[in-house]
């Protein structure tokens, strides 16, 4: 280990030429590139305290946060208008970057309707006063209302459902052509408007399909999907692994034979970064993968990259912003 | 660094500007100083330090009455500090490697300081004392260094040493240095070996 150059780096008075042959050689010798990170560690730590930011400039960056949490604040508005009807029933439980839980309350004939929903990019959930708890996957309206022991839940969305045992009350998930009727148990049910098949899939207990009037469809076995397809209104029994169909109710991505298009809209969501697709069949490729959100994009590509085959640059657009372009 | 002072939580899960304000200007250049040296750019490094106390006001209402203010905005700065050194490291892969390089080094050394900012303090107050402990001549080349930023030349100007001896006095000061504080540096993990 060449403890001059490795200090001349440090100090920041190395050439590039320098550095690159300094690197080269760490990286064929393990011990000299251990050696060197402990001295970078060290060197870190003697110089932290060094950096300061002037006074004027911090109290303009506090003003700032000032002005933009007014911002958040103004948007939670209908959180607060929830805490302010009190509707003991409720209780928001987790949240995941920046989500609202937004809650409305309306008298109808039928009772009291509670409409909750989940916006574009957030995952929420709610504890009803019974204990059973739903969770509210990203751009998900749930509709719920209750008359004569009777609960039913118009989706339009993705939720997981684990409700209480109650024998002398009705759980009835709607989504217009099929019902899910459910007797204390936990389900996932994914019926987003734009796509063809709703999937109900039973986690644990029992839920049965029905027809709009009622009528038994399919009593579904634990680990079984429902899949049905809401335009000719035929439906398939799937075996789909309940863990990665509720992942994202522990801060997943779930994709379930997903177009690449769709599933890079998520990630554009989600990290907020630009991303390009070369070629409209690539576009329609259909892939299944369960992502943890807290993977960085960097981690992300690498994997896509690694199990796809699918290759990654980046491209800088005149506004400074980076683009991910995709190509196979 | 004293950092001891205790902020109630009720206050913050409140929303109470005045408590978020006190916090803000405590915690801020401590942050602010991990994120310059890590990151290497002082515009991220304020970006970094905004996101984690914007963080901390969206969880507010959240906030429990053990949670640890200091250990929640350390640990989001930093890893919001390895996100960035991540993404750079993969977009200057292809077109720099000597600064892909640095990326990957900044934060392997990053990922190497406290766990949580109890560590990293306990860790800063033993580097200042090593610093102290060093025998005075060598303790001075070595503060001009660092705190003053001043190169070999400026510093021999200064003290009317020759360059040679600046040098020479740094190599010391890094070397007992290293010698004092082995021990307090966590041992490299089994997969780098």
């Amino acid at each position: 280990m060449d403890y001059q150059t490795s200090q001349k780096i440090l100090m920041e008075n190395a050439s590039e030429k320098e550095k690159e042959a300094f690197y080269k050689e760490l990286e064929e010798d393990k011990d000299a590139k251990k050696e060197f990170i402990r001295q970078k560690e060290l060197w870190d730590l003697y110089h932290i305290s060094q950096h300061k930011l002037s006074p004027e400039r911090k109290k303009r960056l506090f003003q700032e946060f000032g002005r933009t949490i007014a911002n958040k604040t103004q948007k939670t508005v209908s959180q607060r208008f929830l805490d302010a009807i009190k509707y003991a029933a409720v209780i928001l439980l987790a949240l995941l970057s920046g989500f609202f839980l937004h809650t409305i309350q309306n008298q109808t004939p039928a009772g009291t309707m509670r409409e909750l929903h989940s916006e574009k990019g957030s995952i929420s959930s709610v504890l009803l006063s019974d204990g059973s708890k739903i969770w509210l996957n990203s751009n998900t309206t749930l509709r719920i209302w209750e008359e004569n022991r009777k609960v039913t839940a118009k989706l339009s969305g993705e939720a997981y459902f684990d409700i209480r045992h109650d024998p002398d009350r009705e759980f009835i998930v709607d989504l217009g052509k099929i019902k899910v009727k459910d007797l204390g148990t936990k389900f996932n049910v994914s019926a987003y408007p734009g796509d063809q098949f709703y999937r109900t899939t039973l986690v644990e207990g029992d839920v049965t399909i029905l027809s709009p009037d009622g009528e038994e469809i399919k009593e579904l076995a634990v680990n079984q999907t429902f899949r049905f397809n809401h335009n000719d209104l035929s439906f398939q029994i799937e075996e789909l692994d309940p863990s990665i169909v509720t992942g994202w109710t522990g801060n997943k991505f779930v994709f379930i034979d997903k177009p690449l298009a769709e599933i890079c809209h998520e990630f554009e969501k989600w990290y907020g970064i630009s991303i390009h697709i070369e070629s409209e069949q690539l576009k329609q490729e259909k892939y299944t993968s369960v992502i943890l959100r807290t993977t960085t994009v960097g981690q992300l590509l690498e994997m896509f990259k690694m199990t796809t085959g699918i290759n990654y640059t980046f491209r800088n657009e005149k506004n400074g912003i980076v683009t991910i372009l995709i190509s196979k | 660094m004293a950092y001891h002072v205790n902020y109630d939580i009720n206050l913050l899960k409140a929303g109470n500007k005045n408590e978020f304000e006190r916090v803000y200007f405590d915690f801020f250049d401590v942050l602010y100083a991990l994120g310059v040296q890590y990151t290497s750019d002082r515009s991220v490094a304020e970006s970094i330090v905004q996101d984690a106390f914007l963080k901390l006001w969206e969880m507010h209402e959240n906030l429990l009455p053990e949670t640890n203010i200091r250990n929640f905005l350390y640990t989001l700065t930093k890893n919001f500090c390895l996100n960035y050194l991540r993404d750079q490291k993969v977009v200057w892969k292809n077109l720099n490697k000597v600064r892909a390089y640095e990326y990957a080094y900044a934060m392997q050394s990053l990922e190497r300081i406290g766990n949580n900012f109890m560590e990293f303090e306990e860790l800063c107050s033993k580097v200042d004392l090593a610093i102290e402990n060093l025998p005075e001549e060598i303790k001075i080349v070595f503060k001009l260094s660092r705190f003053e930023d001043m190169k070999y030349r400026e510093i021999s100007e200064k003290l009317t040493i020759s360059e040679k001896t600046v040098e020479a006095r740094m190599t010391r000061a890094l070397k007992i240095l290293r010698t004092e504080l082995k021990d307090f540096l966590p041992i490299f993990l089994s997969f780098f070996n």
